[in-house]
C-alpha cells in the first residue's frame, strides 16, 4: 500500500536532479565525438524525464482530492484549491448550463481535474488537466473551466469537424467569436470572396465557409491571381507528381494548372477564403439558434457534410441559416470611435478648466 | 467691446487664420487623393484603403494642435508687448477681459475648424468606396474642433501666465527629463516619462482627444 511521504518525493527528485547534474559534468569531461555527445544528451534527457515524472507522481499521490459537482459537471481538485475552484465552477456552470441546455448530459461521466501542478500521470479518461496559477482569479478559472468543457465536447466530434472548427468548439465563455470581429473580417477582407460575401452573395458565403458545395468551388471563390497566390502559399505540401503543375501555375502563370493543383488537395479547410474564426462564428450561430440538443445533433452523424450537420444542429435549412448568419454579421457594424460622449465631455471639461486657469493667472490677481 | 477685441485680434492674426483655414480645408481632400480607385485595372482592397487613410490621419491631429498653439500665442502677443497696460486700463473686471480674449480667439479658431469640416464633407462626397467602408466627415470634424480648442485652451492658459509661472512649468519638465536620465543611468526601472505620457493621453487626460484613430474612412 502506498503511504504518502511529504519529503520523500522531493528528496528523490533532488537526488535524481543531482545525479543528472553530475552526469552532465562527467559527460563534459569524457565525451570526444559528436555521436557520443548526442548519446549522452539522449541519456540525460531520459533521466530528466524520469525525474520529472517521479516528482509529479509523488505530488499527485500525496494530494487528497476533493470532488465538486455542478449539475453534470464534475471538477476534481485539491483541498487547498477547493474554495477558488468552487467559486469559479459556480460561475462557469451558470454560463455552461445556459449555453448547453439539455446538452449538459454530454458532460456526464467526464471529469475535469484542477491541480496546482501539471502532472503527466493523470488518467487519460479524466480528459483534461489544468493548472491553477497562484494569480488566477475566479473569473479566469471560470473561463478555463468553460474552455475545458468546450474541449470535452469537441472530443465528441469527428476529425473533419474538429479541423473545420480550427479545433475550438464555440461555447459561451470559451472560443466564441464576436460578431463585430467577423464584420471587420468580411468588410476589410482582401479576397474577393470575403467581399462578395459581405455584399450579400450567400452562395459565396456558403462556399467560403465550406458549408455548401459546388462543382468547381475554387473557380468560383478565387480570382486567377488569388488562386496563384494560394498555390504559392501552400506549395510546401508539394509532391513530386505535382511539381510540374506547381511550376506551371506559379512560374508560367497558367490558371488551369493552379486549378488542377487546388483540386488535388484532399483537405480543403486551409484553402477556404474565410478564416477558422468565421467558421466558428457560423457554428456558434447555428448552435445558438438550435437551443437545447444542438450540440448533440452536431455530434451525431459522422459522415454527414458539415453544412448539413450544422443545419441539423440549428434545426433549419443551411440556406436559412446562412441568411440569419449574414444578417447577424452585417448588423454588427462597429460604432465609430472617432467621437464618443465621454471623449467629447472630457475635452469640453478641459477647455473650461483651462479657461478658468487662465483667469486665475497671477498676472490678473492684482485687485 | 467683444466686437472690438475680435476685430483687433483678427488684425493681428489674420494671416495665420487665413493660412490655417486654407490648410484645414485642403488637408482632408489631399489625404484621400488617389483613393478613388474603383474601376481601375488593379483596384485597391478595403484594407489598402484603410491603411492609406490611417497613415495620413496623423496630420489632422497635428494641424489641430498647431492651430490651437499659434492662435493662443498670437492672442496674447500684443498684451505682452504693451506690458498689459491696455487691459489694466479697461473699466471691466479682469476675468471678463480674459474671457473676452478667450472667446475672441475661439471665434477666430472657428474659421479653420469650419473649413476642415467643409473639406471633410467634400472629400467624403468625392469618394466611391467599396461596400463595407464608409466615411465619417461629421464625427472627424467634431473631433478636430474639440482637439483644436483643447490645444488652444492649454496654450492660452500658458500664455496668460507670468514669465515666472512659465519658468516653473519649464523647470518641472526639465526636472522630469533630468530625473529620467539619472534613473536610467542608475538602471532603476521607473518610467517617469511614460507615466506622464499615459496620464496625459488616457482618460481623463487632456491629450486623450489627440490619441486613437482619426480616420475619415472606416468600416
Amino acid at each position: 500500500m502506498y503511504r504518502p511521504c511529504g519529503e520523500c518525493g522531493r528528496r528523490a527528485t533532488l537526488v535524481l536532479l543531482a545525479g543528472s547534474v553530475g552526469s552532465i559534468a562527467a559527460a563534459g569531461v569524457q565525451a570526444q565525438t559528436v555521436e557520443e555527445y548526442e548519446r549522452r544528451v539522449a541519456e540525460l534527457a531520459g533521466q530528466w524525464e524520469r525525474a520529472v515524472v517521479a516528482e509529479h507522481s509523488v505530488i499527485a499521490g500525496e494530494a487528497q482530492r476533493d470532488t465538486l459537482r455542478f449539475g453534470t459537471l464534475t471538477l476534481v481538485t485539491t483541498p487547498s484549491l477547493r474554495r477558488t475552484v468552487e467559486s469559479a465552477g459556480t460561475n462557469a456552470w451558470d454560463g455552461i448550463r445556459l449555453a448547453l441546455a439539455s446538452d449538459t448530459t454530454m458532460l456526464m461521466g467526464k471529469t475535469i481535474l484542477a491541480l496546482k501542478y501539471r502532472t503527466r500521470m493523470h488518467d487519460e479518461d479524466e480528459a483534461a488537466t489544468w493548472v491553477v496559477w497562484v494569480s488566477d482569479t475566479s473569473e479566469t478559472l471560470a473561463r478555463r473551466i468553460a474552455r475545458d468543457v468546450a474541449q470535452l465536447l469537441m472530443a465528441e466530434l469527428d476529425e473533419d469537424t474538429r479541423r473545420w472548427l480550427g479545433n475550438e468548439l464555440p461555447l459561451e465563455g470559451a472560443f466564441t467569436v464576436h460578431d463585430r470581429a467577423l464584420f471587420v473580417e468580411l468588410a476589410t477582407g482582401e479576397l474577393k470572396a470575403a467581399h462578395d460575401c459581405y455584399s450579400g452573395d450567400l452562395s459565396v458565403c456558403g462556399l467560403a465557409l465550406g458549408v455548401l458545395d459546388a462543382e468547381d468551388p475554387f473557380r468560383r471563390l478565387y480570382q486567377p491571381s488569388e488562386r496563384r497566390e494560394l498555390v504559392r502559399q501552400h506549395g510546401w505540401v508539394l509532391s513530386n507528381r505535382m511539381a510540374p503543375v506547381y511550376a506551371e501555375c506559379t512560374v508560367s502563370q497558367s490558371d488551369e494548372a493552379c486549378l488542377e493543383w487546388l483540386r488535388t488537395r484532399s483537405s480543403r479547410q486551409n484553402l477556404l477564403p474565410l478564416s477558422a474564426s468565421a467558421r466558428r462564428h457560423f457554428a456558434q450561430t447555428a448552435l445558438g439558434i438550435g437551443g437545447g440538443g444542438a450540440y448533440t445533433r452536431l455530434a451525431a452523424g459522422d459522415l454527414t457534410p458539415i453544412g448539413q450537420r450544422l443545419a441539423a444542429a440549428a434545426g433549419i435549412a443551411v440556406d436559412s441559416l446562412l441568411v440569419l448568419w449574414h444578417q447577424k454579421v452585417i448588423a454588427a457594424r462597429p460604432d465609430s470611435t472617432l467621437i464618443t460622449a465621454r471623449l467629447g465631455l472630457t475635452a469640453l471639461v478641459w477647455i473650461i478648466l483651462l479657461a478658468l486657469v487662465a483667469m486665475r493667472s497671477s498676472r490678473w490677481r492684482l485687485d | 467691446m467683444f466686437k472690438a477685441i475680435v476685430y483687433t485680434q483678427w488684425r493681428w492674426s489674420r494671416l495665420l487664420v487665413l493660412a490655417g483655414t486654407v490648410t484645414a480645408f485642403a488637408l482632408p481632400i489631399m489625404s484621400v487623393q488617389g483613393l478613388n480607385v474603383l474601376g481601375e485595372a488593379a483596384p485597391w482592397t478595403a484594407r489598402d484603403i484603410l491603411e492609406h487613410a490611417e497613415s495620413r490621419s496623423v496630420w489632422y491631429a497635428v494641424l489641430a494642435g498647431v492651430l490651437g498653439l499659434l492662435l493662443a500665442t498670437t492672442v496674447w502677443h500684443s498684451d505682452h508687448r504693451g506690458r498689459h497696460q491696455y487691459a489694466l486700463s479697461l473699466p471691466v473686471p479682469r476675468w471678463q477681459f480674459v474671457m473676452q480674449r478667450f472667446g475672441a480667439g475661439a471665434v477666430l479658431l472657428g474659421a479653420p475648424v469650419l473649413a476642415f469640416a467643409a473639406g471633410c464633407l467634400l472629400a467624403a462626397a468625392s469618394l466611391t468606396l467599396p461596400d463595407g467602408l464608409q466615411t465619417y466627415p461629421v464625427a472627424l470634424s467634431l473631433r478636430f474642433a474639440l482637439a483644436a480648442f483643447v490645444a488652444y485652451g492649454v496654450f492660452f492658459a500658458i500664455s496668460a501666465a507670468t514669465v515666472r509661472t512659465a519658468a516653473y512649468v519649464l523647470a518641472l519638465v526639465g526636472a522630469v527629463l533630468a530625473t529620467q536620465v539619472l534613473l536610467e543611468a542608475a538602471h532603476i526601472e521607473i518610467d517617469l516619462l511614460g507615466t506622464f505620457y499615459e496620464r496625459a493621453s488616457y482618460w481623463p487626460g487632456p491629450a486623450e482627444i489627440f490619441t486613437g484613430r482619426w480616420t475619415l474612412i472606416d468600416v
